[in-house]
């Protein structure tokens, strides 16, 4: 049982809401009413979408066994026959009972309820009685709640790894945004100077009424007494600064992946990840690698020999030193046959070349010269 | 001399013949930033930055930022920079790469940016940052040796060509400019990774500073 007084709105409607708690409990049964009597019979009797009581089996009403019997001896089975019946000869034949139940059902007379209390949640909240959207009042909130915040987690042990920050405005939109950590933390200067930093993209539209900042994630934390004579550098509020300035999909670290096909060879890992020291390869790996393989037309004698000169941008390339071929075959079992990539028959040769300035190429050719298709060539990146 | 000492923290050693007269610390210092450019094409000049990047001191985390993403980590680590060290960045322009370079920067890492333009103001910006910070930052860009834009606000600028090899790789680094010290040319050949497990290395093979008309310079 949810009392959702005055929060339907955050969700549309009611049906939004029930819609959005339902979306979360598959396979659950839930009714909106306006008592709590009602929405109990409704859940468990009532079907979707019906909100009349009176066609529910009397049980609905939480009555007992014994008046329910009673009830059906006289041929009244369901809650409209037992509305139409006079209360107060209902109550001189079956007690108060029935009528008290249908009472609490009908809204006219008052159940109370014991709420579930929510567990304690690192949330700081701050309602204004006139809404605020000019950006000092909005960075003078935060960092009034900051410290408030900070010293709450503090007391407790935690240190925040997911900060979120909602403003609630009054059009009934609510804006927010995500901070991440790289390392546990409670330190409100720091959160406070990340906090307006990532305001600049929040819209206050006719005002907020209310700005509240949420623990996401909390780690332990208690923090560690540092050497004072020589202070190990901390890098965790510069990458925390980065971090939530590009976002984490644009900052990230790379852990070797084993795969053969060269840009499979890593992975991404978010920038709290620990990373695996690397080997060194086995074969020469440019220093850069294009992100996609630009096709070039090279002439190349069959059947493996390295291109004799290739064209790239309009700009001719004659290839004066070259080592290779490092074949590299797909990795079938890995992922279904992809019209999109490059080698069609599965194999690519990889040549390291040199032209005749010296610059350093990586290219590979897609296919044999027996193959399906004819062999296409494509530049893959840059030695130093 | 001893006010120099305490104006950069540390120094990535560089093999130079005539070092005092080029670089007055016989290597980049930190503290500061490096500008490497690299022709139209290739990646010569990041391969030479990379090199100096292994000798970083301790564990100073290495953040790459850039817009295209494109630096290849076993590339890196075939050169000898562990990518463990590294983060990588992606920037959606030239502003939020230099920017993140600064922020990077005045925390105290280590920075490199392939950056397309670099105004005088943000180079100036950029030397602060590192300053303040104590960080060092390195500037890889595709431009020509000169522009309208340069500034004294790096340290050092190179240029970074490759030329033809006759065993291992050859690169012509031209120190185009250097506070202190004497612009020159030189051929640096960069060693295959020895038996006994040393990492590749930049070995000096010639000198050309003395060549009359070898060094351009700006002005």
């Amino acid at each position: 049982m949810i009392d959702i007084t005055g929060c339907a709105h955050l969700f549309g409607s009611e049906m939004g809401m029930r819609r959005h708690i339902e979306n979360r409990l598959p396979g659950s049964r839930s009714a909106i009413a306006g008592t709590a009597a009602a929405a109990w019979a409704l859940a468990r009797y009532g079907e979707t979408g019906i909100e009349d009581l009176d066609p529910l089996p009397l049980a609905a009403l939480r009555l007992d066994e014994i008046t329910i019997r009673k009830l059906r001896r006289v041929g009244i089975r369901r809650i409209g026959a037992l509305r139409r019946l006079p209360r107060a000869e209902l109550t001189a034949g079956y007690g108060a009972g029935p009528v008290h139940r249908l009472a609490l059902a009908f809204g006219e007379a008052p159940e109370a309820r014991l709420f579930i209390s929510a567990p304690p949640d690192w949330r700081e909240i701050e309602h204004y009685a006139e809404p605020i959207f000019a950006a000092p009042q909005l960075q003078a909130a935060l960092l009034r709640l900051a410290p408030k915040f900070c010293a709450r987690l503090a007391a407790g042990g935690q240190g925040v790894t997911q900060l979120q920050a909602r403003f609630y405005r009054i059009d009934s939109q609510c804006p927010e945004f995500l901070l991440r950590f790289a390392a546990p933390t409670y330190d409100d200067a720091h959160i406070g100077r990340l906090l307006i930093e990532k305001l600049a993209g929040i819209d206050p539209g006719f005002g907020i009424e209310a700005l509240s900042l949420t623990a996401v994630a909390t780690e332990p934390y208690s923090p560690v007494q540092r050497s004072t004579e020589t202070p190990a550098p901390d890098y965790r509020q510069t990458v925390d600064t980065i971090l939530n300035r590009l976002g984490p999909k644009n900052f990230w670290r790379v852990t070797p992946h084993a795969s053969h096909i060269p840009e499979r060879q890593i992975r991404r890992l978010a920038v709290t990840g620990k990373p695996v020291g690397w080997p060194q390869p086995s074969h020469p790996r440019p220093v850069q690698l294009l992100a996609k393989p630009a096709a070039i037309t090279a002439i190349a004698p069959v059947p493996d020999d390295p291109p004799v000169t290739f064209s790239w941008r309009g700009k001719v390339h004659r290839i004066r030193r070259s080592s290779g071929p490092e074949r590299i075959a797909r990795d079938w079992w890995i992922s279904e046959h992809d019209n999109a990539r490059p080698e069609h028959d599965h194999v690519r040769d990889y040549y390291a070349l040199e032209d005749s300035t010296g610059a350093r190429f990586w290219v590979f050719r897609a296919g044999t010269h027996d193959g399906i298709a004819p062999p296409r060539w494509y530049l893959h990146g840059f030695f130093g | 001399m001893e006010q120099m000492r305490n104006m950069y923290p540390f120094t990535l050693s560089l093999d130079l013949p005539i070092s005092g007269r080029h670089l007055p610390r016989a290597g980049l210092p930190g503290g500061a930033i490096h500008e490497f450019r690299g022709g139209d094409a290739g990646a010569a000049h990041v391969a030479f930055a990379v090199l100096l990047l292994v000798g970083l001191p301790g564990n100073m985390p290495i953040l790459w930022v850039s817009f295209s993403a494109s630096s290849y980590p076993p590339g890196l680590a075939g050169l000898g920079l562990d990518p463990a060290r590294c983060l990588f960045a992606k920037a959606k322009d030239d502003a939020e790469c230099l920017g993140t370079l600064e922020t990077a920067l005045r925390g105290g890492m280590a920075g490199v940016a392939e950056a397309g333009s670099l105004s005088r103001l943000a180079a100036r910006r950029l030397a602060l940052a590192a300053k303040q910070g104590n960080g060092i930052g390195f500037l890889l860009r595709h431009a020509p040796a000169f522009t309208p834009l340069d500034s004294t606000a790096p340290v050092t600028r190179w240029m970074v060509t490759p030329v033809p090899s006759l065993s291992a790789p050859r690169l012509r680094v031209e120190l185009l400019y250097a506070k202190g010290g004497r612009p020159g040319v030189f051929f640096y050949e960069i060693t295959k990774e020895a038996d006994d497990g040393a990492p590749p290395a930049l070995a000096l093979v010639a000198e050309r500073a003395d060549i009359a008309g070898q060094i351009r310079r700006a002005g």
